[in-house]
């Protein structure tokens, strides 16, 4: 490593020297494309800028003087909740894409035809079919396997307004019963897409409430035929994540390998290709490659590494570094996050850029068309351009650099996981522990760290500094998405964090439950449950505790944070968290500030409503202060004591 | 001497400056507090429009300001260190003599409409060794912080060019190669001749 970089606290020194070798390769990446975005339009920020008909575009002059309303008279309370709206939907439609390509997957392995995938986890097929009614004794796991497909699919089909399969299946009797009541079960995922789509188009809906109300419908649509469905149906096909220790970092590159960067959201396509680059290790042999080493960026970074620990590379906001190190021979990608910028800046390394969705493609990108009839036949093919993209690496003698650095991190913390690890603690009773500790304010509370890296927050280590400071607070962590990627690499999922990191109550806690379960050292304080999708994980975690104390998850001391969100999928992530009743912790601050109906809506009223409520900070300490303040006063409405 | 200077050719009407500028005003200097002050920090620069051309109109903080001869109570006077034309609220009577003679329509009514407000030229920000704020924030760059004499030369060759140009294609406004931005302003002309 370069040693004269000078060091921020907790910034990557491999992002560092990797965005200097880009910049001498004459290469635009994300920080300065963004450096001359800035300042970024106001009227966009405060949402407040409409363009849903051609009298606009329509800006609203948030000083007052000029237009106060839209062409068509819409005020900025309408445009702000129609603009949201529209970007949760954007959020629950790929959530919804994602878990239907599983759901239709499932049918097919059913049905014999997806040869290349089988059902790893009878247990679980057969207790969601027990939930859904579906009957199990005495038949084949097929036919079992086809009728919970076939459930699933019924509810994106469902016409007769009939609650969904999933809520009814998943959700527990205290949370639907709040649902019920405040409208908020929806029925099926593409009807209120469409709807939101209808009603936010021209001269449609302008009461703010009802379209608040459909955002938070919007956010059921999203954990229920979203998250929760594609991880019940991922963790059938591709098994339940267990606990492992896996390397991260740039370390995670070889240069003498072959190294497939698999980026993107979907298991389907990347767990074949991982297969795929074991079975193929003589080819690259033949190549003079050591082997094919298959490194995941982004969520499916989090897919593989959770369930096959597979070498967890980086974030979103580091895929065009894991470019720029000249030693990625094929990056395949299946659908979300896949910037337009990465196939221009692998073609002058010499990578392979290999979209594989029909919706998902680029000019300079070469196109494999990824069925799941014909899975082996393309992993395959794509494992083979990686090889020939080695051969071309070396033959072109393209300069690599790749950075030493390097993190692990404990992962595949899924709830049977922690489960399984808790039950060694008390075997009867395996929550337990953690009820109490809890109780008596070992554990203050629990915050979900989750969500993307934005760049906008990058330079103020706005994730790491937030972890750092809840848990020496004794506030336990539980993370999903690529801010996992960030707290992985600074070096908060494993063991010696609790002893560097964890306030005093905290580190005792988890250091017991280390020696218990046996991993040599604590349990890490944060722990890693997955991918975006896998927020359903956490809501499962949450229903559990708040079903053993018998309260609403919204009493929990509990909070979510997107510290650093961007996507429109972290908005329908949130407004289902809202819908739960539980604080969101958002930065950058939402585009809601043009509309006083919204902002007391989501900080004030709709707390009074059902317990949820938007916190916005943009500092880590205002964060943190504000999550901490939050969770004082849940333990003190449920008779706890200070923690 | 420099000088806010305008390109009302590059101007996309996005408002940024206008933004910007109120946000500078305000008493929190951050936009998603400044919209909820009261009152209001009013923007001192304004994009105003004829068909074809977008112009962003502030103060231009004349060597001779007709304000500044015009304000029958000496509320006006420039600021020696900054250069810059300034109001002095505690004396305006609200004559709104100003108003009248301002030939950049730069000065404006304040929200009771008691007093005259105008741009003051940023003097805070250029203190704080800062550009003005509608200058900086503009991501076109129609509007910019520059030397004027330097402004002055380059507009005479620029000029200089367009005539020559105009001369060659015979008078006709340029073809094939227009930049997006010139053909919106172009249908909005031909819009607005109907
Ligand atoms: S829908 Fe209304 S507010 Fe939106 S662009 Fe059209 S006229 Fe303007
Ligand atoms: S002057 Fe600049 S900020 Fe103002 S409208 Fe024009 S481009 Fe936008
Ligand atoms: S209105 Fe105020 S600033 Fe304008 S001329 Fe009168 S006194 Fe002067
Ligand atoms: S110079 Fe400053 S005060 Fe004057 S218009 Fe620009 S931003 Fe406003």
């Amino acid at each position: 490593m370069d040693k004269t970089l000078e060091r921020k606290p907790y910034s990557n020194p491999g992002a560092e020297e990797l965005t200097r070798k880009a910049e001498a390769d004459d290469l635009l990446l994300v920080d300065e494309r963004l450096r001359r975005m800035m300042p970024e339009c106001a009227f966009g920020e405060l949402g407040t800028c409409c363009v849903m008909c051609y009298m606009g575009p329509c800006r609203i002059d948030p000083f007052g003087q000029g237009p106060r309303v839209g062409v068509c008279g819409a005020t900025p309370d309408v445009i702000v909740a129609r603009n949201f709206l529209r970007a949760a939907t954007g959020g629950a439609a790929s959530h919804a894409g994602h878990a239907r390509e599983l759901a239709i997957l499932l049918l097919e392995i059913a049905e014999g035809k997806a040869p290349g995938y089988r059902i790893r986890e009878e247990g679980k097929l057969l207790a969601l079919a027990g939930k859904l009614g579906v009957p199990v004794d005495g038949r084949p796991v097929s036919a079992v396997a086809a009728d919970v497909a076939r459930k699933a699919l019924e509810d994106f089909g469902r016409q007769d307004g009939e609650p969904m399969n999933w809520i009814r299946a998943r959700a527990t009797k205290t949370e639907y019963a709040k649902w019920e009541r405040l409208g908020l079960v929806v029925s099926n995922p593409h009807n209120e897409i469409e709807t939101a789509m209808h009603r936010t188009s021209m001269g449609n809906d302008a009461d703010p409430l009802n379209l608040w109300v459909a955002t938070l419908r919007m956010g059921m649509v999203d954990n229920f035929a979203g998250l929760m469905l594609a991880t019940d149906l991922s963790d059938v096909i591709f098994g339940i994540p267990t606990p492992k220790v896996v390397s991260a970092n740039f370390s995670v590159v070889k240069e003498n390998q072959v190294n497939i960067a698999c980026h993107g959201h979907n298991p389907i396509l990347a767990s074949k290709v991982a297969e795929w680059a074991d079975r193929l290790e003589a080819e690259a042999k033949a190549a003079g490659a050591e082997r094919v080493n298959v490194v995941g960026v982004c969520c499916i970074g989090n897919e593989l590494v959770m369930r096959y620990g597979v070498p967890y590379a980086g974030h979103e906001a580091q895929t065009e570094l894991f470019l720029a190190t000249g030693a990625i021979d094929a990056m395949v990608v299946d659908m979300q996050c896949i910037w337009p910028s990465l196939p221009g800046i692998a073609k002058c390394y010499k990578t392979r850029f290999i979209t594989t969705v029909p919706f998902v493609r680029h000019p300079e990108a070469i196109h494999v068309d990824f069925h799941a009839d014909r899975a082996d036949e393309r992993a395959q093919e794509i494992v083979r351009h990686a090889i020939a993209g080695f051969r071309d690496r070396k033959a072109a003698a393209v300069p690599v650099r790749i950075p030493d650095v390097s993190s692990t991190l404990l992962t595949g913390i899924s709830v049977e996981t922690l489960v399984a690890v808790l039950s060694t603690v008390n075997r009867e009773d395996p929550l337990k522990p953690v009820i109490d500790a809890i109780a008596s304010g070992d554990i203050a509370g629990a915050v979900g760290i989750v969500g993307c890296p934005n760049p906008k927050l990058r330079d103020g280590a706005m994730t790491e500094r937030m972890a750092g400071e809840l848990i020496r607070n004794n506030v336990l962590i539980v993370t999903t998405g690529c801010v996992n990627h960030i707290l992985a690499q600074a070096g908060f999922l494993k063991s010696d964090a609790t002893e560097k990191h964890a306030g005093p109550r905290l580190r005792k806690v988890l250091t017991a439950i280390g020696q218990a379960a046996g991993l040599g050292g604590p349990l890490p304080p944060v722990l890693h449950m997955g991918s975006c999708v896998d927020n359903s994980r956490i809501y499962d975690l949450l229903a559990a505790l708040a079903g053993k104390l018998g309260v609403e998850i919204s009493q929990l001391p509990v909070a979510g944070s997107a510290p650093e969100f961007m996507t429109e999928k972290a908005i329908s992530i949130g407004s289902f968290f809202l819908s739960a009743g539980i604080l969101v912790h958002l930065a950058p601050a939402p585009r809601v500030f043009g509309s006083p109906f919204a902002v007391s809506l989501l900080t004030e009223k709709l707390a009074g409503l059902n317990g949820g409520k938007a916190l916005v900070a943009a500092t880590p300490d205002g964060a943190v202060a504000g999550i901490l303040a939050h969770i004082q006063e849940k333990r003190q409405a449920l008779g706890l004591p200070r923690a | 001497m420099r000088r806010v200077v305008y390109d009302p050719l590059k101007c996309a009407a996005c408002k940024s400056c206008e933004i910007q500028c109120s946000v500078s005003h305000s008493l929190s200097k951050d936009l998603l507090s400044a919209v909820s002050e009261s009152p209001p920090s009013l923007p001192r620069v304004a994009v105003a429009w004829t068909p074809g051309m977008n112009v962003p109109l502030k103060c231009a903080h004349c060597e001779t300001a007709p304000c500044m001869l015009g304000c029958p109570v000496g509320a006006i006077r420039r600021d020696a260190g900054s250069d810059t034309v300034q109001i002095d609220d505690s004396r305006c009577i609200g004559c709104f003599s100003c108003v009248l003679v301002c030939p950049y329509g730069a000065v404006r009514l304040s929200f009771d409409r008691k007093r005259a407000y105008k741009c003051d030229g940023c003097v805070e920000r250029l203190r704080a060794g800062e550009e003005p704020a509608c200058a900086s924030s503009c991501p076109t760059h129609a509007l910019a912080f520059r030397e004027i004499e330097e402004v002055a030369s380059q507009n005479a060759a620029s000029a200089a060019m367009r005539e020559t140009a105009a001369l060659l294609r015979g008078r006709e406004t340029a073809g094939g190669e227009a930049s997006p931005l010139e053909a919106i302003l172009r249908m909005r002309e031909e819009m607005a001749r109907g």
